[in-house]
C-alpha cells in the first residue's frame, strides 16, 4: 500500500464499518467508489490480476468446438432447472434424505445460522473449518460463531488471507485480488509473526502447515456448494487447492449451505457446467477437485463424515423469480462479469457495500435486500453490455439492470427531486419547439441544476451544443 | 417426512411466481443440436488422457504390465530419496510387496507422516486429463489428497472418454450402493490467489504421478 493510498483510504477492518456509521448505503457507495476509483495503485492491482485472468480464458475457451451452442445449451439447461425449481428441490431432498443426509431449509439468514450453530451445539464443536463459499459470506456466519465461542476458520488461501486482515473478500473468485504478493506477505508478518518479504509459494507453505492441524481437529466442516443435483441428490464443490476435500474428509460433520438456486437437473448436466464454471472462472479447462457429496459415510465406507447436512437457503432468492430478472437465478458465480466491467474495475469489489459485487450483484441485491436500500447499485453500470457477453450461461445481465431501474422508478424510489428532474428534462425533449428555442446554454443548466446531486459531480457537465441535432439537420438541407 | 415452515414458505414462493409467469425455453433450436460442443483430436482416449495430464502438470508414467509398475516404481523410489511411502490400496499393496518393495499400508484413521501415498482409482477421464476417485475406495476421501506426494496406478480398462462415462462406469460397477464422494482430480493441487502466480501443493498435493499400466 502507497502512502497515497494510505491517507485517502477511509479505515479498514470491519469495512471501515464506523466510519460510514449513520451514513446511507448510496453515501457509503459513493464515497467509497470516489475514493477507489482515483485510487492508481489499487488500479495497477485489479487491472494485473485481470489481464492475467484474460489472457488465461483464451487459452480455456480452446477446449470447446461449438463454445456459443455451450452456452445456449446451458442457459436452456438452467431455465429447465428454475422453471421446475419447486420439484427439483423436492426430488434432491427425497434423493439426499435417501442416503442418510439431512436436509434443513432456511428462509432467512437466522434461520439458517440458528440451525448451524444448533448441529456444533449438539456435536459440541469448538473448532469449524470452512471452504471458500459465498453464501456464508452472505449471511455472516464466522462473525456469528465466533460470538458463540466457536472459531470458524478459512481454509481457502484467498479466504484465509482475507480473514487474517479481517477484510470481506474482494472478488467472488479470486477473494484477495486487490492485494499485491507484499501485500500479502505483509498481512502474514503482521498477524502470524511470520519473517517479512515471503514469496507466494512460502506464504502458501504457512498456510498448508497452520490449516493441516485444523481439518484433524475440526469437528465441524462446512461448505458451500457450486451445485445442488437433482436426480441423484448431490451437492457439488469445485476448488483448485484441496481444501474442500479435506474440509470434507477429516471432521465427522458436513454442513453444506447451498443457494436454492444452485439447481441442475441431472448429473449429466455437470459434463457441461464443470468446463463452463472453470474457463469462464479461472480460465481453466476444469477445475482440480471437481466433488460430488452425496451424503455421509455410506455403510462400508473407511472415512469421511458421520453425518451430513445441507441447508437449502432462500435469504431473498424466491424475490428473483419474479419474471423481469428471473434469469438471475442462472448465475453460477463465475465472477467474469466482473472481470469484464469498466465499472468494476474502477471501483473495485468492496465498494458495492453488498456480498455480491460486480454487475450481476448490482441485479441481485436490491431484490435479495430491498430495493429501497440498494436500488442505487443498479446505477453502476454503464449498461455497455460487456458483463452480458461475458456470461457463460448468457444471461441478460444489462437488460436486467435496466429493468430494476425502471422497478425502482415505477416505485417512486428515486427521490423526489431526481423524478421530477426526469420529468421535466423528459417534457423538454419532447418538445423540440421548447428545445429548439432554449438554445444550448439554458440546455445545459437545465441539466446541471436538476440533476446537481446525482449526475453533475462525477460526469464532466454535460454541455450541449449551440444548435440542436434537429436544427443542424434543418440546415443542411 | 417433517414439514417445515421454512420448507412450505419457500415452495409456495416458487410456485406462486411460477404459476404467473412462465418463461419461454430460451434456445429451442440449440436444444435439438446434438453438435458436440467440445473440440475433439485425432488420438485415442488413452493418448488424450496422457497428454491432458501432463498439461495439468501430472507426471504420466507408461508401463507395459504390473511387473514393469514394480520396476518403475522401484527406480522412482530409489532416486527420490523418499522416506516413507505408504499405499491405501489392499490389492495394489499386494502386488507391490510381493515384489522386494516395503510399502507399509496405510491404517483406518491413523495418519503417518509419509512423503508418498499410492492409490487407485476409479478412472481416467481422456477429455480432460480429470483422474476419478470415490469414497467405496480404501480411505477414499483422505488418501488422495492428504499426503504431499500421489501415486496414481491405473489400468487401460478405466480409461472413458469424458465426465458422463466416468459416471456410467461407477453406476455399472456400484449400482445402488453409490459412494457417498465423487471426486474428478486434475492434477496437483494450486491456488492463484496471490496476484495470479501458480503455486502447487496448497493444501492437496504438489506432485501427481499417474502409472498407466497398459495390461
Ligand atoms: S452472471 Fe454470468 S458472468 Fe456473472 S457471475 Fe453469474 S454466471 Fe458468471
Amino acid at each position: 500500500m502507497t502512502a497515497t493510498e494510505k491517507s485517502c483510504e477511509a479505515p479498514s477492518g470491519v469495512w471501515g464499518f464506523y466510519y460510514f456509521y449513520g451514513m446511507s448505503n448510496l453515501s457509503v457507495f459513493l464515497a467509497k467508489s470516489e475514493v477507489k476509483a482515483h485510487d492508481l495503485e489499487h488500479k495497477r492491482k485489479i487491472q494485473f490480476n485481470i489481464d492475467k485472468y484474460a489472457a488465461t480464458v483464451v487459452r480455456g475457451k480452446e477446449q470447446f468446438a461449438h463454445l456459443e451452442l455451450a452456452r445456449k445449451k446451458a442457459k436452456n439447461v438452467k431455465w429447465q432447472a428454475i422453471e421446475h425449481l419447486d420439484s427439483y428441490l423436492e426430488e434432491f431432498e427425497k434423493n439426499f434424505t435417501a442416503r442418510g443426509g439431512k436436509v434443513i431449509w432456511a428462509e432467512n439468514a437466522d434461520e439458517a445460522l440458528e440451525a448451524v450453530l444448533s448441529i456444533c451445539r449438539e456435536k459440541e464443536a469448538k473448532q469449524v473449518v470452512k471452504s471458500k463459499s459465498m453464501v456464508t459470506e452472505e449471511i455472516h456466519l464466522n462473525a456469528f460463531l465466533a460470538k458463540h465461542g466457536i472459531e470458524s476458520v478459512e481454509t481457502d488461501l484467498g479466504e484465509y488471507i482475507q480473514q487474517l486482515d479481517d477484510e470481506p473478500p474482494y472478488h467472488i473468485v479470486t477473494p484477495a485480488m486487490h492485494k499485491s504478493k507484499e501485500d500479502v506477505a505483509r498481512v502474514f508478518h503482521e498477524k502470524l509473526g511470520t519473517e517479512p518479504n515471503l514469496t507466494p509459494a512460502e506464504i502458501t507453505q504457512i498456510a498448508r502447515i497452520n490449516l493441516r492441524k485444523k481439518y484433524r481437529e475440526a469437528e465441524v466442516g462446512i461448505t458451500g456448494g457450486n451445485f445442488l443435483v437433482a436426480d441423484i441428490g448431490a451437492v457439488c464443490v469445485s476448488e483448485n487447492e484441496g481444501n474442500g476435500r479435506l474440509s470434507t474428509a477429516f471432521p465427522q460433520t458436513h454442513i453444506a449451505i447451498v443457494g436454492i438456486e444452485k439447481m441442475l437437473p441431472s448429473v449429466a448436466d455437470l459434463e457441461l457446467f464443470w468446463p463452463l464454471l472453470a474457463t469462464y472462472g479461472t480460465g481453466q479447462e476444469v477445475t482440480v477437485y471437481n466433488t460430488l457429496f452425496t451424503g455421509p459415510r455410506q455403510e462400508g465406507e473407511t472415512d469421511g463424515p458421520e453425518e451430513m447436512y445441507v441447508i437449502l437457503l432462500d435469504n431473498g432468492r424466491t424475490n428473483l423469480m419474479r419474471p423481469e430478472v428471473r434469469e438471475s437465478m442462472y448465475c453460477i458465480r463465475c465472477g467474469s462479469c466482473l472481470n469484464v466491467c469498466p465499472v468494476y474495475k474502477n471501483i473495485g469489489g468492496h465498494a458495492y457495500g453488498a456480498t455480491y459485487s460486480g454487475p450481476i450483484g448490482s441485479v441481485i441485491t436490491p431484490h435479495m435486500k430491498g430495493m429501497e436500500e440498494h436500488k442505487h447499485l443498479s446505477y453502476a453500470s454503464s449498461l455497455c453490455g460487456g458483463c452480458t457477453e461475458a456470461c457463460p450461461v448468457k444471461i441478460n445481465i444489462h437488460g436486467m439492470l435496466l429493468a430494476n431501474r425502471i422497478t425502482a422508478t415505477k416505485e417512486g424510489l428515486n427521490g423526489y427531486k431526481e423524478n421530477t428532474g426526469w420529468k421535466l428534462w423528459k417534457r423538454a425533449m419532447l418538445s423540440r419547439k421548447l428545445m429548439n428555442a432554449a438554445g444550448g446554454g439554458i440546455k445545459s443548466m437545465l441539466v446541471g441544476r436538476l440533476f446537481k446531486d446525482s449526475w453533475g459531480k462525477r460526469h464532466e457537465e454535460l454541455k450541449f451544443p449551440k444548435k440542436s441535432f434537429n436544427e443542424l439537420w434543418k440546415e443542411r438541407k | 417426512m417433517k414439514t417445515s415452515k421454512a420448507r412450505e414458505n419457500i415452495l409456495s414462493k416458487i410456485r406462486k411466481a411460477l404459476g404467473t409467469h412462465k418463461a419461454p425455453q430460451p434456445y429451442p433450436a440449440a436444444a435439438e443440436d446434438v453438435t458436440p460442443v467440445y473440440s475433439t483430436t485425432e488420438l485415442t482416449d488413452e493418448e488424450n488422457f496422457a497428454s491432458a495430464f501432463i498439461k495439468l502438470g501430472g507426471k504420466f508414467v507408461y508401463c507395459y504390465n504390473e511387473a514393469d509398475l514394480v520396476e518403475n516404481i522401484h527406480v522412482l523410489y530409489e532416486n527420490s530419496g523418499w522416506k516413507q511411502v505408504i499405499c491405501s490400496d489392499p490389492a495394489l499393496q499386494n502386488v507391490l510387496n510381493k515384489n522386494r518393495l516395503h510399502i507399509s499400508t496405510l491404517a483406518d484413521h491413523t495418519f503417518p507422516e509419509a512423503e508418498v501415498c499410492i492409490t487407485g482409482c476409479e478412472a481416467l477421464v481422456g477429455r480432460t486429463g480429470s483422474i476419478l476417485f470415490s469414497s467405496r475406495q480404501f480411505m477414499g476421501r483422505t488418501a488422495p489428497v492428504y499426503y504431499p506426494i500421489h501415486i496414481i496406478v491405473a489400468y487401460a480398462h478405466q480409461v472413458v472418454a469424458d465426465t458422463n462415462h466416468g459416471f456410467r462406469l461407477l453406476q455399472e460397477k456400484y449400482g445402488e450402493q453409490m459412494p457417498s464422494m465423487v471426486n474428478f482430480n486434475a492434477g496437483p493441487s494450486r491456488t492463484a490467489d496471490i496476484e495470479k502466480t501458480l503455486v502447487v501443493g496448497v493444501h492437496g498435493p504438489a506432485e501427481v504421478y499417474c502409472f498407466y499400466v497398459d495390461a
